[in-house]
């Protein structure tokens, strides 16, 4: 057998996946760009800035706690291309941004992208280290920025990235200051936090595609498009296995399983 | 300058990243599955290397904060500067098992993190109500939904009719979980096109930096 037992199917997907990247990339490259439905979040980043401009209060922006190494980094990437959109947005309405960090590791990547963010910004002498702030983990992060929320008494609160337990208390400290709130994570457990909390939530896969989205780049987009195809064979998967399954047959489960 | 912040790592990332693909769906010889746990292993090393260096960046931060006599937060930075030396020399010295550091854990760390650990307890009481005001008919629904759990979780739910219960499991384990399996799904599809981005290096912000 040349594939890992019970991973066929995942393959398939990769497979399938890298050749729809390939297709639409190619396809967005001969001017064939694909339109994506609006993700009413980060739409509204622009309003959360804009109400922060009105009130003369700061931006906070945090991207979570994932460490580089863990599971979870690829969430709090994501969260960083938000954070790349909301320096130029900021800087471009003169408003304060504060970015916090939870982990040593992830620090020198976000001063990087808080610098370069601000280098190609209308205003790069805006720039403040000081506004780039480490917490370090667990409770250090979790009452650190709770005191920055009260302390600044910001106007927007931005959480993009992975949360785990400091999601209700980030979302709770925004709402008392009344911040507008912005927040999208993967971690399903801390989704109903954030939707409580929050005036607007990236759910599922919405977080992945805040980068392509905001970047405006049509083949990052078009990618995006990809990701459609498969989620509708999925659908298609999963009520055609209902149905066969509530039938007693269990063919298309043995199928998937190898 | 691009070459080493971007090119390179680009082209280790799409190397390495293909590499464990292909570990963990196809069915390798041993060699390369032992060089590939090898490489996961080296990561972890790798990244601790950012211990020391953070240490040392803290002090200097901190160092500043003290010699500027920063309002605010000067003496919190003088606690540190004294009291971090210290606790690493009883960890290093004694070991982390020691009585010394137990009794630092005990009696100095754990009670603080208890306090902020405690904080989601009050902060879940507000958000509730926040959530389950009725502004609008899927707020309703969320409502009725979340009574009903109640009424399930509590005794006197059970007084009160013994159906509750099995409504509860009922409710938790089948509309509950089948939106929570469609969140899955697409978060696995979302991830794995992400992931397929970032190995052909067309997320622009991400592990890179902030680009070119």
């Amino acid at each position: 057998m040349i594939y890992s037992e019970g991973r066929l199917w995942g393959l398939i997907v990769i497979i399938t996946s890298m050749v729809l990247t390939y297709y639409f990339i190619g396809q967005a490259k001969k001017g064939n760009v694909r339109q994506i439905r609006h993700i009413s979040g980060l739409d509204a980043l622009d309003e959360a800035v804009g109400r922060a401009a009105e009130m003369g209060r700061p931006v906070h922006f945090t991207a979570g706690a994932a460490s580089m190494i863990s599971a979870d980094a690829t969430q709090m990437m994501a969260g960083f291309a938000v954070l790349d959109y909301l320096i130029g947005k900021t800087t471009e309405k003169g408003v304060r941004i504060i970015t916090s960090i939870a982990r040593a590791d992830t620090l020198p990547i976000a001063e990087d992208i808080v610098r370069t963010a601000f280098a190609k910004s209308a205003h790069p002498e805006n720039f403040d280290e000081k506004d780039l702030v480490y917490h370090g983990e667990r409770e250090a992060y979790r009452a650190g920025i709770l005191g920055l929320i009260h302390r600044e008494n910001v106007g927007a609160n931005i959480l993009m990235g992975s949360f785990y337990a400091e999601s209700i208390v980030f979302g709770e400290a925004g709402a008392n200051v009344g911040a507008m709130q912005i927040a999208g994570t993967a971690n399903i457990h801390q989704m109903p936090f954030l939707i409580s909390t929050c005036d607007y939530c990236l759910l599922g896969e919405e977080l992945f595609a805040a980068g392509a989205f905001l970047s405006g780049d049509q083949e990052q987009i078009s990618t995006i498009s990809g990701q459609d195809v498969i989620k509708v064979i999925s659908v298609v998967l999963v009520i055609v296995g209902a149905l066969l399954s509530t039938a007693g047959i269990d063919i298309l489960s043995n199928i998937l399983g190898m | 300058m691009s070459l080493f912040k971007r090119e390179i790592p680009l082209v280790l990332t799409f190397f390495f990243g293909f590499a464990m693909i292909v570990g963990y769906y196809l069915d390798v010889p041993v060699f390369i599955g032992d060089g590939l746990d090898f490489l996961q292993s080296t990561s972890v090393a790798l990244a601790n290397f950012a211990l020391p260096l953070g240490a040392f960046t803290l002090m200097l931060h901190h160092g500043r904060l003290v010699q500027r006599k920063t309002p605010g937060k000067w003496p919190f930075s003088l606690m540190f500067l004294v009291l971090f030396p210290i606790i690493s020399a009883i960890g290093i010295i004694y070991g982390s098992t020691s009585s010394s550091y137990s009794w630092i854990y005990t009696t100095i760390t754990s009670p603080a993190r208890g306090a902020i650990v405690a904080l989601p307890a009050f902060y879940i009481a507000s958000a509730a109500y926040r959530a389950i005001r009725v502004r609008s008919k899927e707020a309703g629904v969320m409502l009725l939904m979340s009574v009903l759990v109640i009424l399930g979780n509590i005794s006197l739910g059970e007084l009160i009719w013994p159906g509750f219960t099995e409504l509860r499991n009922w409710i938790l384990t089948v509309p509950s979980t089948g939106s929570s399996r469609a969140i899955t799904i697409s978060l696995g599809v979302g991830s794995v096109f992400y992931g397929l981005r970032v190995l052909l290096g067309r997320e622009k912000i991400g592990f890179l930096g902030g680009g070119e």
